[in-house]
């Protein structure tokens, strides 16, 4: 099978929160471990793939994890201004997983 | 222990429009641009705080929006001044609303309003504040900074 699908397709939760004053981290989490496996070694979610679908520098992102035990991929980067400053137009960081929706993961 | 604390910033009023024409939101960065230059024209380039935030393109995201250069059919812009006083915030951000109703884009020969009012106001919102501690603190005592006493009331 060539087919791509989507990330929202085959992940069980995708999901952004704020962590702490400067931070919003990211949990993509997945129903079974084929779709884990699957995601984690086509490399769509790297800390190469994150840089590029936000247009950030990898200096940005604080952490990046594949957790086992959870099935999950989990990251975190640094907001543009403390949450909560002017301008700052998501204070819980809820709404920053939105790119990831529609990532094509290969051969699902 | 963890220390974090906040700054207030000013006093802060908002302002929202919104905008179907095609070409103006093609070119919304300079009618924002413009209507921010009419407020340097009033009162300088410092002294107050002024941003647009561009509902139905980037609002959310800022740059990191992977779609940002693919604007919806139309915007909603929301308008926050932020300035010492209630007066000044309130002139700003009036300035900067109405002002986007009345830019100049190249080639576009009309003059009836390039943006659309939702109200013909400027409404005050809460004061504008910022992070300005985010610190751990180490103690050898999670209790030392917390001290209790008991006393007799005498009751």
């Amino acid at each position: 099978m060539t087919r791509g699908c989507k990330l929202a397709e085959i992940a069980k939760t995708i999901r952004s929160k704020h962590a702490g004053v400067d931070k919003i981290t990211f949990d993509v989490i997945f129903p079974d471990q084929a779709a884990y496996d699957r995601v984690r070694e086509s490399g769509v979610l790297s800390r190469e793939a994150v840089c590029r679908l936000f247009g950030i520098d990898a200096a940005q992102i604080t952490d990046h994890v594949e957790f086992d035990p959870a099935l999950a991929i989990k990251f975190t980067v640094y907001r543009r201004t403390p949450s909560g400053s002017p301008g700052d137009a998501d204070i819980f960081g809820s709404q920053q997983y939105g790119p990831l929706l529609d990532i094509e993961v290969p051969g699902c | 222990m963890k220390l974090e604390g906040s700054g207030k910033l000013g006093e802060r009023y908002v302002g929202i429009v919104g905008v179907r024409d095609p070409y103006t939101i093609a070119n919304i960065d300079l009618v924002t641009a413009w209507a921010r230059q009419q407020v340097v024209e009033r009162f300088g380039d410092s002294g107050y705080e002024l941003y647009f935030t561009i509902y139905g393109r980037n609002a959310i995201l800022g740059d990191r929006e992977p779609l940002k250069a693919l604007p919806a059919h139309e915007l909603g812009i929301v308008v926050q001044a932020i300035a010492p006083t209630k007066s000044v915030a309130e002139e700003v951000c009036m300035i900067a609303t109405r002002q986007m109703f009345y830019a100049r884009l190249p080639d576009v020969k009309g003059t009836a309003g390039g943006v659309a009012f939702l109200l013909d106001e400027v409404m005050l919102a809460s004061p504008a504040y910022r992070w300005t501690l985010n610190h751990t603190m180490r103690l050898a005592d999670p209790l030392e900074l917390f001290p209790t006493f008991i006393v007799e009331a005498g009751l």
